[in-house]
């Protein structure tokens, strides 16, 4: 027994032993794995996102590294973290990139021309026209021509960042690689310029004062330390004005101008005549500038000044004349009148010029609600506030948000607030709790703002990727406040990536049924305090111990809209992430049969209300209203159990009068309310930055610590098989972790009662082999047997998995009369030594027990069902079939601020309907600029069909022709006659769809060609006016006939098909009244002036119509004038002037008047039709005058002369001078021995010259033929007709006598010369003839002429003791070469 | 006897020593004030009457028209004349001065250095027209009667300084008739507020390119002379027009910064 003992505890040491080694091993095991995914937690929260982060602003990583850091981020984050989701990869989130594209390359030229543009390597070839370089272009090396820098240009000391390398030299700048903040030469600073500030870099600052004349330093300074713009703005007061007298000649009072003392030094020339911070008008400058005398405004300023009565500006108005005056000083603003206070800043509008931009009023010409109290003053402060439509005052430059519909979260949407919300937990109150986005469908965040009394309205980006942030600072001593708005970027991706990814979500999943809370937290702590995220919980538990369904999600707060006409699918997979599977757990039971214990409520409709605010959280998904408050065209959401049968109806049909009290069917999910614009409702500007770094990293480290000391603590007991479930079940997120895996663990649950609960096996195991041994004592085999009856009946329960079925009065029976039965048999086996021989009670016991759970199983009781409920979250329809006019009311729907419109874009357009078509253009129709939205059938293969004539526009007393109208139609006027070109007519058609219209008169082959007839509208309406037929391309129409016209009209409908080939025809007839006498356009009756011996003239005139004309030299009627004129009367005759007259008209004197008159249709003549036709009442005068006298050539030099010369003929400057005619003026021609057609080189007046021999054209030794012809602007002609002969002189002079008297040699020659002579050689010559006559005249040699008339006779001192070598030469240089033409020595020849 | 009356009374005022001495003063101001008025309008009357002959105001009135039609053309075209890589906003083809075409990041500036490319464009113009406008000024100087001295070379410089824009044509000529005038070049000036306008343009593109995007109120607050209109247009383009309200020039141009893509998964460019 001993040994047997013995043995049984050696066997029972070992089996503990091997279990605590095994379980060493495995714990071990465990623990290196989830530290790895530990790690990898951090990793991903820390460093995965904010390298994508960096990686998306800054591009500075490798493009490998990144793709695949993205693809298994975001795919563990989403595949694993939404089971149901299809697989998302990076490229969805980072757009166009993925692991496919060849890597990111920059090409220097895109085809499309777009430079340095990074695109992917596989789309080099199609897409890059220049080199595509490896890489980023954070990573091009410096030297690349991408390279991205800053770009200096030095002439002008401007930078400019962010610049490529080559396209900024190219163009002559400096390009650097470094932020522009860092480079010294590009910091901005404070410029002060003469009298203005400007803020911008030294550099800069120096070029202008360059271009302004300004030596910097000394004009102009700049102040780096000011390095705010408005700043610097503000911190300059430029140079004081003053009073700069001058004096003025003609008055006894001085002049002044209000100026700088610079400028005044520079007017005045003198530095005492400034008078600093003195008006002009002040009487001791003693100027003649009275006071006061106008008021205006000054561009560039805000206030109201006086204007004294020399134009000098004085103090701002103020009706207390004597106090803005100053007595003559100049008054600061601030000392100035005040127009008004916080509340009322116009209050004293009517007495007070002190305008203040800042608070809402600047200088402006007076209103009639708005004036000065003296009404002789044009101008007063104006308001320029704005009254927006609910009534509140906005002051000029104030902004402040508009919206479509709800935004946000319902009821109190406090931002940051998620954890406070989320406590409340009755979903009852989701409203108040704001579980949900409610941005529509279709709806856009608006900015408005207040410009000059006038409020502007502009659309925040398309599809929600802006949202409008408002800040509302309280004004300065009033209950009001002012509003800063603008639009900025709805972050709504990154309220997805708070989500956690599936290592994160595994790790949490330790904490097992808190895994859920756990999550919630992480969130509420990150998500929840980003203001562009809510946490969404969807908590279907209302059965603590068996629902499992509950998980949050970080959603964003103002969901992002979708293209859901031109890219439907794109919003599939955001959707997709809110498509979840919930598992409800029935057991059947012993009394009740089937019945459902865990999950129950995901049978009912608050699952698919919940489920889908959770899907339209995230996007454009689920059954929602659009921005209208119009039910959406689809469902939206999907809820099928595993057999893909729909509950749509027996599900979302399900009332909801439990929660809401109302029949709230699957239809009505959408809440009407989202639609209505929440007034005064606004997002603050300044949010904290979200997915700050360290706070980030801190959540991130918490959480980690959090659950490394919760699975060392022990805490993985219960958490570890959960996972290991999971993870064998496939990954299923941690959103499921406590849905699916929770329904599982309920399952298993139900496999072990309450009292074996989860673990309750290995429990009791350990409770078996934990129990004392029962043959210890007498009673002990009773205790023995009554625990092993016990323990067995519970095993046969669990093995048999009866007990989910049983209620617990049987269970505890069961395992009672179990109990009972162990205890008999172990009392008997302890006493007797037997099981049964001591007495059967207990086997029978033992055996009814074991008969009763057989039975139990036989019927079932107790099994276990699972039914999966999808819900399947789709993107939303628009409404489909909405009547004809409702996409048309995009644009007119109210806003937040109470406005009535808003600009119709292409996004609400097309959530309207889906018969929806936006059209950008639409030629000035649509409201603020915004586009126009019209009911458009896409299946329409026909264009705009007439189907009705527009009779309410039709001019009076004209009517259409009855239908049908498939081809057009046609107008009569009532009265039977045709329209004439004195009227307008008026008509319009009725299309049976919108669209646009264009008209012509003639057939035209493009659409473009023709005439607009307006904007895109089913009623088209025309103007025809009579006048202006031509600009329809009517041409040649007969006047007083009547003219059939056909008026062509092709229209076309949003889809863009169009009539061309078979446009309507509009049929009427015009009959163009002649009802004006002819129009004489042009006259030409030879010129102002006539020559001076006109006899007669040809005059023509040119009539607009074909006419009859006559003239006369008297005034008369047309049918007195005694002279006809001969006109043109066939079409073909006219000309671009009209249709000619002409009459030969003899002139009488020098001045003769004549007067023309015309009548019209000369064919009419001597018909009855002769008193329709127009005559001028008016004579058309002409004046005909003639040149006073005749044009003359008075004189031409040369005329009939021989000019001499020598071997070198000079140029000859002809000379003619001209009288008569206009004036005496006229332009001379001339030639030589030719027609005279040369214009003189001067001409034009009275006197002509022209140089003759110069350049080329040098003259010769001959006789020459002079012609001259002049023309004045008279046409007066005078001609002259001369010659003149060159002859050269070669002959050299010779000496014919020489004599001396009175103690002077004295030379006669033969021709008029200059003489000279040498007393010896000159130097360095053996000969002393060997000279000219200018080196001697050079030395003073000169031998004098004395007789000055002739030049025959010269004479010279004569010293007898000294030679005289002579030399003579005559005017034309001629002399001897070498020898002297007389030699005297000694006295003698 | 009336007669008489009139006689005696018109001998009377001719004798009157004060009478006369009246006469002589008025006369002696009418004389003073009509060569006052020669003198200070002398240029102007030999103007009008000779019509003198200005060959900087010749030029000036031959590309003024042509210049002022080019300069509307830049302003309307991001300072392009031919622009690549443009958006077609209200028929006109706007330049990207800044691009990217990536979702979620900052432009790239296209044109840095804009006063500069504004210039150069001009100048391209001014050259090519210039030319003619040398062409027809020698002409009318030949017609004219001089006689002319000119370098085929034409040169030209257009530069955008603050409150104008500065014309400059180099074309050495001498003209000779009665005696000769050289001319080194032609200078005039438009007045224009472009200079700013360029400025705040650069400015935009500076936060494009930086920030992403650029908030225009700020500019309308500091320079009230100044209204920005921002045009945001579909696939995250925008398009700047820089007025100036006093002088009614303005800029346009167009930005693509920092977009977003239309809803979740739209594609990309």
């Amino acid at each position: 027994m001993k040994i047997k003992a013995s043995r049984e505890r050696k066997f029972e040491a070992i089996i503990q032993i091997v279990l605590l080694i095994g379980s060493i091993i495995s714990f071990g095991y465990l623990i290196r794995d989830f530290s790895d995914n530990i790690v990898s937690a951090v990793e991903i929260s820390d460093s995965d996102v904010t390298n994508i982060q960096n990686n998306v602003r800054n591009e500075g990583q490798d493009p490998n590294q990144l793709l695949n850091l993205d693809n298994n981020f975001i795919n563990r984050m989403l595949n694993s973290f939404v089971p149901q989701a299809p697989s998302i990869n990076s490229g969805d989130f980072l757009n166009g990139i993925n692991s496919n594209t060849g890597g990111v390359k920059v090409c220097t030229k895109t085809k499309d021309n777009k430079i340095c543009q990074q695109i992917t390597g596989n789309s080099c070839q199609e897409n890059c026209e220049g080199e595509c370089l490896d890489g980023t272009l954070k990573t091009l090396p410096e030297n690349s021509v991408c390279s991205l820098g800053t770009c200096i240009d030095k002439t002008e000391g401007i930078c400019s960042s962010e610049s490529p390398k080559k396209y900024c030299e190219d163009l002559g700048g400096e390009w650097k690689h470094q932020e522009e903040d860092s480079i010294p030469e590009c910091v901005k600073g404070c410029c002060h310029l003469a009298d203005q500030p400007i803020f911008t870099t030294e550099g800069s600052c120096k070029k202008q004062a360059e271009s302004h004349g300004l030596e910097f330093g000394v004009g102009a300074d700049f102040n780096g330390e000011i390095v705010e713009e408005y700043s610097c703005l503000i911190s300059f007061e430029g140079e004081k004005e003053g009073a700069c007298v001058f004096s003025v000649d003609d008055e006894s009072k001085k002049g002044c101008k209000l100026t700088t003392k610079t400028e005044c030094e520079t007017l005045t020339e003198r530095n005492d005549n400034f008078f600093e911070d003195v008006l002009c008008s002040n009487p001791d400058l003693g100027t003649s500038c009275l006071r006061q005398n106008s008021t205006n405004c000054i561009e560039g300023l805000d206030e109201i000044y006086w204007f004294d009565s020399c134009g000098n500006k004085e103090n701002i108005y103020s009706s207390i004349t004597d106090q803005s005056w100053n007595e003559g000083k100049i008054l600061k603003n601030v000392e100035s009148c005040t127009l008004g206070e916080p509340g009322d800043w116009l209050k004293n509008q009517g007495i007070c010029g002190n305008c203040d931009r800042l608070q809402g009023s600047i200088c402006g010409n007076k209103t009639a609600e708005q004036k000065l109290d003296d009404a002789t003053q044009g101008v007063v402060c104006l308001d320029t506030s704005c009254v927006d439509d609910s009534g509140k005052r906005r002051e000029n430059g104030e902004s402040w948000c508009a919206y479509q519909s709800s935004i946000g979260l319902p009821g109190p949407d406090v931002p940051g607030l998620d954890s406070l919300r989320n406590s409340i937990t009755n979903p009852a109150l989701s409203f108040l709790a704001g579980a949900r986005a409610t941005d529509t469908p279709g709806s856009l965040h608006f900015r408005k703002f207040c410009n000059n009394g006038k409020i502007e309205i502009s659309a925040c980006d398309n599809y929600r990727n802006q949202i409008c942030v408002e800040e509302q600072t309280p004004k300065e001593e009033t209950e009001d406040y002012l509003s800063q708005a603008s639009c900025r970027l709805n972050r709504w991706q990154e309220c997805l990536a708070y989500n956690p990814g599936s290592a994160e979500a595994r790790l949490m999943g330790f904490a097992g049924k808190n895994a859920g809370n756990l999550l919630k937290a992480k969130l509420e702590l990150t998500c929840g305090l980003d203001p562009d995220c809510f946490v969404k919980t969807v908590d279907m538990i209302r059965d603590k111990e068996y629902d499992t369904f509950k998980f949050s999600y970080c959603a964003p707060r103002y969901p992002p809209g979708f293209d859901m006409k031109d890219n439907p699918d794109a919003a599939n997979q955001l959707c997709a992430q809110a498509s979840q599977q919930c598992t409800v757990v029935y057991v059947n039971m012993l009394i009740e049969g089937w019945t459902c214990k865990g999950n129950c409520e995901c049978e009912k409709p608050t699952f698919a209300k919940e489920m889908n605010d959770l899907c339209t959280s995230l996007g454009d998904c689920g059954s929602e209203v659009n921005y209208l408050g119009n039910q959406p065209g689809g469902k939206g959401y999907i809820i099928t159990t595993k057999d893909k049968k729909d509950l749509w109806s027996n599900l979302g049909g399900l009332p909801f009068g439990d929660l809401f009290g109302g029949g709230f069917g699957i239809g009505n999910l959408a809440n009407p309310l989202d639609a209505e614009p929440i007034k005064e409702e606004y997002i603050p500007l300044t949010q904290p930055e979200i997915l700050d770094k360290i706070r980030h990293s801190w959540i991130v480290e918490t959480f980690g610590s959090l659950d490394i000391s919760r699975i060392l603590s022990g805490d993985a007991d219960s958490g570890t098989p959960n996972v290991e479930t999971n993870n064998e079940k496939g990954g299923i997120s941690a959103g499921l972790i406590v849905g699916g895996t929770g329904a599982t663990a309920l399952a298993a649950a139900y496999a072990f009662p309450s009292s074996l609960a989860v673990g309750g096996g290995f429990s009791h195991a350990t409770v078996i082999g934990s129990i004392p041994n029962p043959a210890l004592a007498g009673f002990g085999g009773g205790a023995l047997g009554a625990g092993l009856g016990l323990a067995v009946t519970g095993f046969l329960i669990k093995m048999l998995g009866i007990g989910p079925g049983l209620p617990a009065a049987a269970t505890y029976a069961l395992m009672g009369t179990g109990a009972v039965a162990g205890a008999l048999v172990g009392y008997q086996y302890a006493t007797a030594g037997t099981f049964c021989a001591g007495g059967p009670l207990g086997c029978m016991l033992a055996v009814a027990v074991l008969l009763i759970i057989v039975f139990l199983k036989i019927l079932g009781i107790g099994e276990v069902k699972e039914k999966k409920i999808m819900f399947e979250c789709r993107p939303w329809v628009a409404p489909t079939g909405e009547p004809i006019g409702k996409c048309e009311q995009c644009g007119k729907d109210k806003l937040s601020d109470g406005a009535e419109s808003f600009p119709c874009n292409k996004y609400s357009c097309q959530s309207i309907a889906q018969n929806c078509k936006y059209i950008l253009e639409t030629e000035g129709t649509a409201e603020h600029g915004g586009g126009l939205c019209v009911t458009a059938d896409i299946n329409d293969v026909s264009p705009p069909r007439i189907i009705d004539v527009w009779k309410d526009v039709l001019t009076t007393g004209y009517s259409y022709s009855e239908k049908p109208y498939d081809q057009g139609f046609s107008i009569e006027k009532n009265s039977g006659g045709c329209m004439n070109q004195f009227e307008q007519l008026k008509f319009g058609f009725i299309l049976d769809e919108y669209g646009w219209c264009r008209i012509s008169g003639e057939r035209k082959e493009k659409f473009e060609e023709m005439t607009a007839i307006g904007g895109i509208s089913q009623n088209q309406s025309f103007v025809l006016s009579g006048y202006d037929l031509s600009s329809l391309s009517i041409e040649g129409l007969k006047s007083e006939e009547k003219n059939d016209i056909s008026l062509y009209v092709v229209c076309e409908d949003a889809v863009g098909k169009t009539n061309i080939d078979k446009p309507y025809i509009i049929n009427l007839c015009v009959d163009p009244k002649d009802l004006t006498a002819p129009v004489i356009n042009n006259v030409n009756s030879g010129g102002d002036v006539l020559p001076y011996n006109t006899e007669t003239q040809t005059v023509n005139v040119y009539t607009d119509e074909k006419s009859e004309c006559k003239w006369s030299y008297n005034e008369g009627v047309f049918g007195d004038l005694p002279n006809s004129m001969t006109c043109n009367i066939d079409d073909g005759d006219r000309d671009v002037r009209g249709f000619e007259c002409r009459s030969e008209v003899v002139l009488q004197g020098e001045t003769t008047s004549i007067c023309i008159k015309c009548k019209d249709h000369p064919e009419w003549q001597n018909t009855e039709n002769e008193n329709r036709r127009n005559e001028n009442s008016e004579c058309i005068k002409i004046e005909l005058k003639k040149s006073n006298s005749e044009l003359k050539i008075d004189s031409i030099y040369p005329n009939n002369v021989t000019i001499t010369t020598g071997r070198n003929i000079p140029s000859l400057t002809i000379k003619t001078s001209t009288s008569g005619g206009l004036d005496g003026n006229a332009d001379c021609f001339f030639s030589l021995d030719n027609s005279p057609n040369e214009l003189m080189f001067e001409t034009g007046t009275n006197i002509h010259k022209q140089i003759l021999g110069t350049g080329t054209s040098s003259l010769q030794e001959k006789f020459y033929s002079l012609k001259l012809r002049c023309v004045d602007k008279a046409n007066n002609v005078a001609t002259n007709t001369t010659s003149f002969e060159i002859k050269r002189d070669l002959i050299n002079p010779n000496i014919a006598r020489i004599y001396e008297n009175s103690r002077r040699l004295y030379v006669v020659t033969d021709e008029p010369s200059q003489c000279a002579f040498l007393n010896k050689p000159i130097k360095e010559r053996k000969n002393a003839c060997n000279f000219n006559v200018d080196e001697a005249l050079e030395i003073g040699n000169i031998i004098s002429i004395e007789d000055s008339s002739q030049g025959y006779l010269h004479g010279v001192e004569f010293d007898t003791k000294k030679p005289y070598y002579l030399r003579c030469k005559d005017l034309y240089g001629n002399e001897k070469t070498g020898e002297c033409d007389i030699v005297v020595k000694g006295g003698f020849v | 006897m009336k007669h008489k009356n009139y006689k005696e009374n018109f001998s009377l005022i001719w004798m009157n020593k004060r009478g006369q001495t009246s006469i002589f003063i008025i006369v002696a101001i009418v004389i003073f004030v009509a060569v006052l008025l020669v003198y200070f309008f002398y240029p102007n009357i030999k103007n009008v009457v000779s019509g003198e002959f200005s060959p900087s105001n010749e030029i000036e009135n031959c590309l003024q028209s042509d210049l002022k039609e080019n300069i509307v053309t830049l302003s309307n075209q991001g300072g392009y004349l031919d622009p690549e890589g443009f958006i077609l906003y209200q028929n006109d083809k706007v330049k990207y001065l800044c691009y990217t075409s990536q979702y979620y990041l900052p432009c790239k500036v296209q044109q840095a250095l804009i006063k500069k490319h504004f210039e150069d464009e001009l100048n391209s113009v001014l050259k090519t027209k210039a030319e003619t406008c040398i062409s027809n000024l020698v002409a009318e100087f030949k017609r004219r009667g001089y006689e002319v001295s000119a370098s085929s070379k034409v040169d030209t410089k257009v530069e955008i300084v603050p409150q104008r824009m500065e014309f400059t044509i180099m074309a050495p000529m001498s003209v000779t008739k009665e005696n000769t005038q050289t001319y080194d070049e032609f200078k005039f000036n438009i007045p224009s507020e472009m200079y700013n306008i360029l400025m705040i343009s650069t400015s935009i593109i500076d936060f494009e390119s930086t920030y992403g995007n650029s908030e225009t109120n700020l500019y309308t607050q500091n320079y009230p002379n100044i209204k920005i209109d921002k045009a945001e247009l579909d696939e995250g383009s925008t398009v700047y027009t820089v007025n100036e309200v006093t002088t009614k020039e303005k800029f346009r141009f167009a930005s693509r910064s920092l977009a977003w893509p239309g809803g979740y998964g739209r594609e990309t460019q």
